[in-house]
């Protein structure tokens, strides 16, 4: 079984490209464009495996508040968060919640690195 | 001072009639009361100017030439009595404000309006220039005839540097917090930038297509992608840090965190780095994530100033009041008349000119000060000097 991975990211470019590296290496990607409707998709449909999720984006929800919800609805989801303007704090805010992280720009091979990674911890 | 010293008396004689008038009125016992406190009182005005180190106070005759000097005026503009009596204030002025009249416009200005006050640069004996206030005050005798001024000099260079460097911060604060605004704007497109040429770079590598300027080509577009971000993140640095946490810091620790990530670096430039620390050296209050960036971006500088290599020394030891941590290379040296701290300056081509003004404001920040001495072709030294006060 493929890993399932559900991708958070308002910026379209970034969005389209980051999903289609994925699914070249043979991973199911879901993708939402805003917090709210990753938060749809978390509360809907059966669990991810892994959580990519960017942090800052416009509307009522943010890449946080769509981990809470992941780690909420299913504890054993990995969940990676991705910013623009990272610092130490939120580096160790990320740490405590058991959250990887990272800055952009980011590589598209250490991302999939880290959701393979991930998905073999979280795949039964 | 003996010139001072008989003008005051001259002073007080003049003071004297009324007080003699009303004595008459009065028991001949008290007026040699009245006299003697007077000498008394003379003779302590006398010390009382003498020992003001602070202030320059002197008497100009009714032209502008000086009468009398004390030792503050000789502290702040360096002649001694001998050299500067009898020689006209214009000396104090610079040539711009000679130029225009300038020491002429203020005395009419105290003579017509009784006193005059300014805030503006005036000339050392050595040529050096300072900021000085001035107030000029017209001297009249009981007839109302103008006998000379009185003018007090303080020198105010250092506040005015500390308002300046105070102005300076808040404007790097405010751009910072405009520029971080935009930088996220930027900060997103500039990922699908470089998301879209990764993806590039993989389906060439797995095509037929063979042309290595291709791959060269997407590369250097890459590279140019991370310049623009690592721009972003200093630009995002000048904003003032909400919630800054001061904590008693090791400094030696702070520098060897910083040292342990990058000395590979540095000595794959070529740069030899050392450490010398005072032992015993106290615990300031910092925020070590803001420090860790100023160790940063001095190391950086020292090591870029050596493009043949050379030797970084990281030093620092304590005074009484303040812990020192001095950053010196043996590089190419500031050029003369080049401000490294103004913004968007650099001698390098590659250069943001953010580097010096983000140490600048994070050092501000920590009611801290940063200078430096350089000299070409030998190398610079860069000082910061953290107060030891715990009410940070």
């Amino acid at each position: 079984m493929s890993t399932r991975v559900l991708l958070v990211e308002d910026d379209t470019l970034t969005r389209r490209n980051t999903a289609i590296y994925l699914r070249r290496a043979q991973i199911e990607v879901d993708e939402a464009a805003s917090g709210e409707e990753a938060i749809r998709l978390i509360t809907s449909i059966d669990k991810y495996d892994v959580l990519v999720s960017d942090l800052r984006m416009p509307g009522l929800n943010d890449g946080m508040d769509v981990i809470n919800c992941q780690q909420r609805v299913s504890p054993g989801t990995a969940c990676i968060l991705i910013t623009a303007f990272g610092s130490a704090q939120l580096q160790k805010q990320a740490q405590n919640l058991n959250v990887t992280y990272l800055e952009k720009p980011i590589s598209l091979l250490d991302l999939l690195s880290k959701v393979t990674a991930a998905g073999t911890r979280t795949t039964p | 001072m003996l010139k001072l010293r008989n003008l005051i008396k001259r002073w007080t004689r003049a003071l004297r009639p009324k007080e003699e008038t009303r004595a008459s009125q009065s028991q001949n016992s008290k007026h040699d009361r009245t006299t003697e406190l007077l000498r008394q009182s003379e003779e302590s005005f006398q010390v009382l100017i003498e020992s003001i180190q602070d202030y320059a106070i002197y008497i100009l005759d009714p032209n502008g030439f000086v009468v009398s000097w004390n030792t503050g005026a000789q502290r702040i503009k360096g002649y001694s009595a001998e050299e500067i009596v009898g020689k006209h204030f214009s000396h104090f002025y610079t040539p711009d404000d000679n130029r225009i009249n300038k020491p002429k416009q203020n005395l009419d200005i105290a003579g017509t309006k009784g006193r005059y006050e300014d805030e503006s640069l005036r000339v050392r004996k050595d040529g050096s220039i300072f900021w000085a206030n001035v107030l000029i005050t017209a001297i009249r005798d009981d007839s109302g005839k103008l006998t000379g001024f009185a003018k007090v000099v303080r020198d105010i260079t250092e506040r005015r540097a500390s308002e300046q460097r105070l102005h300076e911060s808040e404007r790097l604060a405010t751009l910072g917090t405009t520029a971080a605004v935009f930088a996220h704007e930027i900060a997103n497109p500039l990922n699908g930038l470089s998301t879209s040429l990764q993806i590039v770079a993989e389906l060439l590598e797995a095509s037929d297509y063979q042309n290595p300027a291709l791959g060269e080509t997407i590369h250097g577009a890459n590279q140019e992608i991370l310049r623009l971000a690592a721009l972003l993140e200093d630009y995002r640095s000048l904003a003032r840090p909400q919630g800054t946490k001061f904590q008693p810091s090791n400094l030696r620790q702070i520098v060897e965190e910083v040292l342990a990530l990058n000395i590979k670096n540095y000595e794959a430039s070529g740069v030899t780095v050392t450490v010398e620390f005072d032992e015993n050296l106290p615990f300031v209050a910092l925020d070590p994530e803001k420090i860790k960036q100023v160790i940063l971006n001095l190391c950086k500088n020292a090591v870029e100033a050596m493009p043949k290599g050379g030797n970084l020394t990281v030093k620092a030891h304590g005074t009484k009041d303040n812990v020192i941590l001095e950053f010196s290379d043996t590089g190419q040296g500031i050029p003369e008349g080049f401000d490294p701290f103004h913004l968007f300056k650099s001698t390098k081509p590659e250069g943001t000119g953010l580097g010096l003004p983000i140490v600048q404001q994070i050092v501000s920040d920590h009611h801290g000060t940063v200078d430096y001495v350089s000299e070409l072709g030998k190398g610079t030294t860069f000082r910061v000097s953290f107060k030891l006060a715990t009410h940070n």
